[in-house]
């Protein structure tokens, strides 16, 4: 296939970036193929950091094979040599597995100096990441996979434009490398006509925390919240109404039973102030605490920052002291406003999505379980 | 008789739940017994209240038994589970499992299904 | 400041040799040096910033930008505790409650005997089987207090 021809197939399929932005594939990767240059690096992010996510997991540790040759695919396509899979450091069995796949995939021709006797080369090598959460951004990554801190950079440039060591870079999610084998094969259409609206194709969901039958689910697009937490989910794992789930990681909102009718697509929970990220559901019964759940998402973003913009760095900081005094039931309505500011800070002055969207699961437990929040320190 | 088929994930969710010591269980009771069987280890089916899912490969297609203990494995070859043979733990064949016959595995669908590092399977199943 | 060990630095040597040729590779080589030494020795920060033509500062930077590599010798084995949100709804507190009580210290600690290090991990990838624990390379789910009794006896045993 000429390369025009197979990345014009990425983008007629609809394929959207499945780590979690959501980003049209097909048009990264028509940016990277454009650009001039001798040298060009395929990267794949996986850090897969967000609780309650384990699909990029579940298929290193099952299909290695699939990534391997969605890389070469892209890499073939847009004129790169050299392929790199950022790993959490967190996932030894899947760095294991994936060690063993790359070997046998060199020995049978898919990857090294001449891909299945195209002449052409593509390398592939795993590169582990050590701990740090903001890693999961991509020009994050790319500063780790330097080996620098994982500071994040200022766009633009793109990493399409100057990404990997001031290269055209493509940087995807496992998901998205692994779905581009069975696009070519079938066609660009059999994967588009599943799904609804802008949200095409199949997404595998992830569903975790509380529920009897945690797992893996994929589907086309037009299930709702509900179906996956009773159909699929079985209700929650400790018999007790699941009372919110919080969808797409750590910076997800925490969605309120009331809601679960929401069909399970970007757009549509976007609609609702959520977000489908990379998929992953975590359940909670009537036991969880939204004020603790709250002073968490700060929490994490403190020692996860990077440390390169105050509203993040420092407003983390702030936000788990503010929510210790409301915890405490010390000036309450006082520092709920305060909160609220805080987060609107944090909203509109942050670099990346980590401090930008860390408001996100704190104003929706404000929003939705305010009577977690208030008359505390009498029962504390 | 050939040789039989057995699938033991080595998926890290399932080693986490014991499947290692199952896969090393089952292997040595087979020997015991003098049952000629190749122990697979495969990915997870993403169905984690049932892991560790041993699968038996037979005519009718992969009967799964779990969550499997390394205490189960004395019976579970007693009930003849290396020929499909009925069992508490028995789910029958994985693929008619309600919970994944009503998805639409795209991406996924050899995970769980191949052993993850043959390339021989990946061709062979549609890779 | 203390010095490298001959054996340290060696090892040290040894590692950088083997990822020379590979572009950016600063993390892959702290990898290799705290897999075999078990920690990244501050006294060798020097001479890996003269290896690969960086300042001490750079070195340093990324040696504390990354919460899995450590400063000092961790205890014999390594136990990390999952606190993410899916952990948490399944009793990680009351489970991180319950380790630290047993094992008698608190994160980022090491047990007087030198057999433990406990360490928070923020997601694990077993968000089905929650609440996760990890000791060395291995993943254990489903860990409740009891359980952990159970494998924290195999673990003093050397199982």
């Amino acid at each position: 296939m000429k390369q025009a021809d197979v990345v014009q197939a990425v983008l007629d399929s609809g394929l959207r970036g499945r780590g979690g932005a959501a980003f049209p594939t097909g048009i990264k990767w028509k940016t990277v193929l454009d650009q001039n240059t001798p040298q060009k690096y395929i990267t794949c992010n996986a850090d897969e950091g967000d609780s309650g996510t384990f699909a990029d997991r579940m298929l290193m540790e099952g299909d290695p094979l699939s990534l391997i040759e969605g890389m070469t695919i892209a890499g073939l396509a847009v004129g790169a040599t050299q392929g790199y899979i950022y790993l959490r450091c967190e996932y030894p069995h899947a760095n294991q597995v994936l060690k063993e796949a790359i070997a046998a995939a060199y020995q049978a021709r898919y990857l090294g100096a001449d891909v299945m006797g195209s002449g052409r080369r593509f390398d592939l090598e795993v590169r582990l990441g050590a701990g740090a959460y903001i890693c999961g951004e991509e020009t994050s990554m790319l500063e780790s996979l330097e080996g620098k801190r994982g500071e994040v950079r200022v766009r633009p440039p793109l990493p399409a434009i100057k990404g990997l060591f001031g290269q055209p870079t493509i940087v995807n999610n496992v998901i998205t490398f692994a779905s581009v084998p069975c696009i070519l094969a079938k066609g660009a259409a059999f994967y588009r006509d599943y799904g609804v609206g802008k949200s095409r194709g199949t997404l595998p969901f992830q569903l975790a925390g509380n529920v009897k039958h945690g797992g893996l689910v994929e589907r086309a697009f037009g299930l709702t919240l509900k179906e996956l937490l009773y159909d699929y989910g079985g209700g929650s794992a400790t018999g007790r109404p699941i009372r919110t789930v919080q969808v797409g990681g750590p910076l997800g909102a925490f969605i309120p039973a009331s809601q679960f009718e929401v069909v399970a697509g970007y757009e549509e929970l976007s609609a609702i102030g959520a977000l489908l990220g990379h998929g992953g559901i975590v359940a909670f019964d009537d036991t969880v605490d939204m004020a603790k759940m709250a002073r968490y998402a700060m929490e994490f973003c403190a020692i996860e920052s990077c440390g390169k913009c105050t509203p993040c760095r420092i407003g983390s900081v702030r936000g788990v002291e503010v929510i210790d005094r409301i915890m405490a039931g010390v000036d309450t309505e006082h520092n709920l406003k305060l909160l609220e500011d805080l987060c609107e800070t944090m909203l509109q002055g942050s670099l990346c999505g980590l401090g930008g969207m860390t408001p996100f699961p704190v104003t929706s437990a404000l929003k939705h379980f305010s009577e977690d929040f208030r008359g505390r320190g009498a029962r504390h | 008789m050939s040789t039989i088929d057995i699938y033991v994930p080595r998926d890290s969710g399932a080693l986490s739940l014991g499947a290692e010591e199952v896969a090393q269980a089952i292997s040595a009771e087979a020997k015991k017994r003098n049952v000629d069987i190749r122990v697979i280890r495969n990915g997870s089916r993403g169905m984690y209240w049932l892991e560790p899912l041993v699968e038996v490969a037979t005519a009718g297609g992969r009967v799964g038994y779990g969550p499997v203990t390394v205490k189960d494995v004395p019976q579970l070859f007693d009930a003849h589970f290396q020929t499909g043979g009925k069992h508490a733990l028995s789910h029958g064949v994985v693929e008619e499992i309600p919970f994944l016959k009503s998805q639409q595995r795209l991406t996924f669908q050899r995970v769980g299904v191949i052993d993850p590092v043959s390339v021989q399977e990946y061709v062979a199943n549609g890779g | 400041m203390q010095t490298l060990a001959p054996t340290q630095r060696e090892t040290v040597l040894r590692v950088v040799a083997a990822h020379r040729t590979r572009p950016g590779a600063l993390i892959e080589i702290l990898h290799g040096v705290q897999a075999e030494l078990g920690f990244i020795p501050p006294a060798a920060v020097p001479g890996l910033a003269q290896e690969l033509n960086l300042s001490r500062a750079e070195v340093h930077g990324v040696v504390s930008f990354y919460h899995y590599f450590r400063h000092s010798a961790p205890g014999q084995q390594t136990l990390r505790v999952c606190q993410a949100e899916s952990c948490q709804a399944m009793g990680a507190d009351g489970l991180t409650e319950h380790v630290k009580k047993t094992l008698g210290i608190g994160f980022h600690e090491t047990t007087p005997d030198g057999k433990f290090s406990l360490e928070p991990v923020y997601c694990l990838g077993n968000c089905a089987c929650s609440p996760a624990v990890m000791r060395n390379e291995d993943v254990f789910g489903r860990v409740t207090p009891e359980r952990f009794n159970e494998l924290l006896a195999q673990w003093k045993r050397g199982e």
